[in-house]
Order: structure tokens, then sequence, then C-alpha cells
């Protein structure tokens, strides 16, 4: 298993199959999917509603198992791990991006970066200039102590990116990110997320059927029925 | 710290329910505090009264006297136990005594009786025999008197009426002395007494004790000493103390618990079916608590989802539940212990006293007529315990639920 793994890669999906049962009737979401992502990536998974981008994505973020293959991340083959060993891993090397934003309603802006930092451990100061940092570099400086319902979607959602990237992971997950932004907001936070991937070299996966992303993409995955239809690089 | 301020903002988000949720631990707490102030209250109220018209709330005796009185189980009062009495502050009381049936003659009409031999100048410290003088007056000291004159006796006023005689009377007394040789002797009635205990009205009597060891032949001799307390909360402080010094001498010191059996077994009862009150409450609260808890946690799937998928290891998110309830308890103990030490505090000030039937039915149940309450450290302390362990109880199930709860998946439950 080892041999496969690749220095720069850190995701792979070998074979991964994927069966819900809908009031008993078997549905196949996903449908033998191979993929790799190579550090660094910007990639999206693009395809119709009902293909299957959520069900892959949760599976690459270890919310859920595949019901066939496997999944390595960063050459670690998790179908082994439980599931406080599962959360560790996501804490330390994933980001989340909702689609709903999902930020602690009890928690400002500020509270809500430093949530992830604190359950690593990470000291109250340090969270908190950490914090403030990255808040300035989203350019949502000044929303340090609004609460969620105090602001826009726009301004939730990089509350959320800055809450996704402020572990420091090797990975961020969105899934459909922009669905709830208008257009002019969306390319904002694209533009964002351009530049954390460039600097920092964060890699990025996004599930997507917004033009505005795919065109953005470095790699682009087409899904469909549960297959990988197309896989193009440097698009 | 920021767990701490998410559970505490969090108890606030729902202020109509987290309060409904703390008045039903306010009032649990409230209640039991309360009611219990009140048995309390009223047990020591009657512990009081049954030992101040009986034994006194403590006795030293020889060891077996209690289950098997007699006359010839008797003791000398030395240094070592005077010592012992006076070594404890919290004895504000100690009077000797004799007890010895015997024979009452008048005339032609003769009743058995118990004569308790006492101290008339240290009796009003451990009892309130002297005060339930009916008709005439309480014996007087006969240590004083020279042996010849003829020895007074106080009666029952049942027990004058049944002998057919008056105050001023003189009467034979019969009994059997120290060595188990009968005496008999001319007593003079000085007055009658009248406890409220029908048994003992009529076939009560007493006699000073040097009296009655003149009498008897017991030279300095005695039965018991019977003590009484400031605080009864510290009886068995005290007791554990004489005891040390009591014991190698083949004496003991006996609680009112050893000497009136009975008292201790009503109040025994009336405490049991107390705590079934008790426990038709804690079902309330109980229910309470699960109700709410699950009802908010329940509502906040979805977030804790989140947090799980950001990597929260489920221990920590259920620490973070509880920790919101033990806000809600915290702040409800700290409520309902006021306003139930208020209440009690009042009580103990204003107790009422009953009249009329519900005095009646008191009494017939063998407790004081009193409504008084408590506030002894201990209700406190237990009340709060109680709620505090069925509400983590009641919180097991839902942060059991908590500690399933899976990670959110994604935007399909978004
Ligand atoms: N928990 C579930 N139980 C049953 N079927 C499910 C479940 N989750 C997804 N599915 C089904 O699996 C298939 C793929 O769903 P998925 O949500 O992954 O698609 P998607 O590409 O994300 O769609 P969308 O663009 O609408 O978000 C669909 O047919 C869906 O109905
Ligand atoms: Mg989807």
């Amino acid at each position: 298993m080892e041999n496969k793994h690749i220095a720069s890669e850190i995701v792979r999906v070998e074979n991964v199959r994927k069966t819900y049962h809908d009031n008993g009737v078997p549905v196949d979401a996903l449908r033998g999917i191979n993929l790799v992502v190579s550090q660094k990536d910007f990639s999206v998974i693009a395809g119709p509603s009902g293909s299957g981008k959520t069900t892959l994505l949760n599976i690459i973020g270890t919310l859920d198992k595949p019901t066939e293959g496997k999944i390595f991340l960063d050459g670690e083959e998790v179908a082994s791990k439980n599931r406080r060993e599962l959360a560790d891993i996501r804490l330390k090397k994933i980001g989340f991006v909702f689609q709903a934003y999902n930020l602690s309603p009890v928690l400002n802006a500020l509270e809500n970066i430093e949530f992830t930092m604190m359950l690593r451990g990470i000291p109250a100061d340090e969270r908190k200039r950490r914090g403030l940092t990255l808040m300035e570099q989203l350019g949502i400086g000044e929303l340090a102590d609004k609460r969620p319902n105090e602001m826009s979607g726009g301004q939730q959602q990089r509350v959320a990116v800055a809450r996704a990237i402020s572990n420091d992971p090797r990975l961020v997950l969105a899934d459909e990110p922009t669905a709830n932004l208008d257009s002019a907001t969306a390319a904002k936070l694209l533009d964002l997320m351009e530049q954390l991937n460039h600097e920092s070299g964060i890699t990025f996966v996004f599930s997507s059927h917004d033009p505005q992303v795919i065109e953005r993409a470095h790699r682009l995955f087409i899904l469909k029925d549960g297959q990988i239809i197309s896989d193009k690089k440097n698009v | 710290m920021l767990l701490i301020r998410l559970a505490w903002r969090s108890l606030w988000r729902n202020r109509r329910r987290t309060l409904i949720a703390m008045s039903a631990v306010i009032f649990a707490i409230t209640l039991s505090i309360i009611q219990r102030g009140m048995q309390y209250g009223t047990y020591a109220e009657t512990i009081k009264t049954a030992v101040r018209m009986s034994t006194g709330y403590l006795q030293i005796q020889k060891i077996g006297y209690n289950k098997n009185p007699s006359l010839q189980k008797s003791f000398i009062v030395n240094r070592k136990i005077e010592e012992a009495v006076q070594g404890i502050p919290s004895i504000n009381g100690a009077s000797p005594r004799i007890q010895a049936d015997a024979l009452l003659s008048f005339r032609d009409q003769s009743l058995g009786v118990m004569i308790m031999g006492v101290s008339p100048k240290t009796e009003n410290l451990v009892t309130d025999f002297p005060k339930k003088i009916n008709s005439g007056r309480f014996i007087t000291d006969d240590s004083t008197k020279e042996s010849q004159k003829i020895s007074e006796i106080v009666v029952g006023y049942k027990l004058l009426q049944n002998l057919n005689a008056h105050v001023g009377d003189s009467v034979v007394v019969l009994a059997q002395d120290f060595d188990g040789i009968l005496e008999n002797s001319f007593v003079k009635i000085t007055g009658t007494f009248k406890t409220g205990s029908e048994d003992f009205d009529r076939t009560g009597a007493f006699m000073d004790i040097s009296a009655m060891q003149n009498f008897l032949d017991m030279e300095n001799k005695i039965n018991a000493v019977a003590l009484s307390v400031r605080n009864p909360d510290d009886l068995e402080k005290i007791d554990r103390q004489l005891n040390a010094t009591l014991k190698p001498m083949g004496l003991v010191a006996l609680p009112w618990e050893e000497l009136l059996p009975q008292l201790k077994q009503t109040i025994e009862l009336d405490n049991a079916s107390g705590a079934l009150y008790i426990i038709i409450l804690l079902f309330v609260v109980g229910f309470g608590i699960l109700n709410t808890v699950l009802m908010s946690i329940t509502e906040r799937f979805r977030e804790y989802g989140v947090m799980l998928s950001l990597g929260m290891p489920q221990r920590k998110l259920a620490i973070a539940v509880a920790l919101e309830v033990f806000f809600m308890l915290v702040i409800g103990f700290i409520v309902g212990n006021g306003i139930g030490a208020a209440v009690n505090a009042y009580w103990v000030q204003h107790p009422i006293t009953l009249g009329g039937d519900i005095a009646e039915l008191y009494k017939e149940y063998g407790f004081a007529p009193v409504l008084v309450s408590s506030l002894s450290f201990k209700i406190f302390v237990d009340s709060t315990l109680t709620i505090l362990g069925i509400s983590i109880v009641a919180a097991m199930y839902p942060l059991w639920r908590v500690l399933r709860l899976e990670p959110l998946k994604g935007i399909r439950y978004t």
C-alpha cells in the first residue's frame, strides 16, 4: 500500500462504491471512483444534481464510509480508523467549508475561527492573534465580534473559510461554497481561495456546478451517475 | 474557556425553556428544603418535649440497665465521671436518679407505682417535671433535713384520685430495698403532677433521691445520671466522648434513641413516608430535566454535527453539553437553597403552635403539636445532593444521544 503513495499526492480514491438504501431500495451513488488529488491542486468536482458530488466529498472528508474501495489521505488508509482517530485527522488535516456556512450562532466571528484552534489545544492568546490576522487577510477584520446573524452570507462564508484554514490544513473540502452567494461575492471568495492556494499551498477540492467555480479549476473531475466521465488537468 | 463560553451562551439561547427547567430545579430544591425543614424541626421539638418529660437527652447507666432495669444495677458518681461530664462543654445539665417499683397504700387502697428518686436542685436542668405540678408543690431537698422527719412524695394526679387521697395526706410506701428486703415507710404527699402521659400520671411518683437512698439502703448509689445538651446535633459526638471514659468502668452513655426506642421508631416511620413524597418530587424534576435537555439538544443536532465534522471529539461535545446542564443546575441550586433557607429561617423564628383537633392528631401520633422548621446544614446538603443525583440520572440519556451523534454529512442535511 505504501508503494502506491507518491510524495505529492494528498488524496487517493480507489474503486470507491457507495450504495445507499432509500427505504430498502438500493441507490448507487458512487460506482467505482478512482482519482488522485495532488498537493496544491485547485480541483473541482462538477456534475449534475444527484451525480454523487456530495457523497464523494463526504467520503474523502471521512464523514462517511464507502461501501467498497479505499481512501488514502496523505498516504494513510482511513478505513481502519475509529471515530476518535478520524476526528483527529479531520481536525489536523482537513478544513471544511459548507454551502450553508454552518457557523455557531452563539459564538462571534473571531470565536468561530478560534473554535477549531481551541480543539487543537492552541493557547488563547495565540488563537486570538492568528484569528485576527486571518480575518485581516480575508478582509473581514472589522467583524471580529459580530455574531453570524449580524453578518451577510458572503461575510459568513469568509469567516467559514478562515475557520477552515486556521489550523493550517493540508486540504480544504468545500461543498458548493458559492451556492448561496451572488456572483460578485462568489468571485471575491474564489479570489481569496485561489490566493490561499497560491501563497500557502493549501490543496482545495470543491464540488460545484457553478460555471464561475469550474472555470477557475486547475483540475476538473466531471461526475455523472456516480462515475467520473472526465478528468482534466490545467484547464 | 471557549467551551465554557459556548455552553453558557447556549444555555441562554432559549431563555424561556432554560428558565422553565431552572424553575423545576428551584421548585424541587425549595420544596425539599421546606419539607425536610418542617420534618426535622418537628422531630427536634418532639424529641425535646419527650426527653424533657422522661429521660433527658442522654443517660449514664450501668451496662445492661437499659434493657433490664433493676435497683441493683447501680453505681457511685466518682471523680472520673464528674470530670468526663464537666469536660464536655455542650453538656449543660446533669441530674442523678433512682428508679424503683413500689406499692402505695392509703387506708384500704393499695396501688403499684414507679417511684423516681430525683434531686430537686438539679432536676429542672434535665427535665420539666418540676414545672408540671398540678396541685400542691414539688418535693424539696431532703438531704439537709434531719432524717427522722417524714419524707415527701409527689404523685400523678390520677394516682391521687385512685388512692382517694389528698395533698397533705400521709401514705405508706412499700418496696424491696437494695438487698431485696421489704421496707416500708410513711411519706407525705406534697403535691400532684400532670404530664399529659396517661400512664405516668396514673403510676408515677417522685421522691427526693437521698430520701430514697436512705429508705432503700443504697448509701450513695444511683441508677442513672440524666444529661441535657445545648445542641442535640452534637449528641453522637458527646456520646462517643463519654463512652471512652465510661465503658472501662462498666458504664455506658445512652442517647435518647436507646432510652426511648418507640419515639425513634415513630420518627423513622414518619421520615420514611416523607421520603416517598420526595421521591415523587424527584420524578417530576427528573422528567422535566430529561425533557428540556433532550429537546434543546435535538434542536441542535445539526450544529453538533458541524462541530463533529470539524474534528471535535464526541467526548468534548458531551462535556460542552454537560456544562450547560451543570450551569443550569448551579443557578437552580443557589436560588433554591436561598429561598429554602429564607422560608425555613422565618419558620424557625415564628413557629406555629397548633390547637384543637390537629393538635390532638399530632399528639396521637406522638408528635409535638408545633409547626417549626430547622436550618440544619444537613437539610440543605441532602436536598441539593438528591436533586443533583436525579439531574445527573436524567441527563444521562440525552448525553448518550450526543455521544452517538455522527458528523454532519455535507449539504445534504443542510
Ligand atoms: N443519505 C442518503 N440516503 C439515500 N440516498 C442518498 C443519500 N445521500 C445521497 N443519496 C442519493 O445518492 C445520489 C447522489 O447524491 P449526492 O447528494 O451525492 O449528489 P450531488 O451530486 O451532491 O447532488 P446535488 O448537486 O443536488 O447536491 C442521489 O441519487 C441521492 O438521492
Ligand atoms: Mg451535493
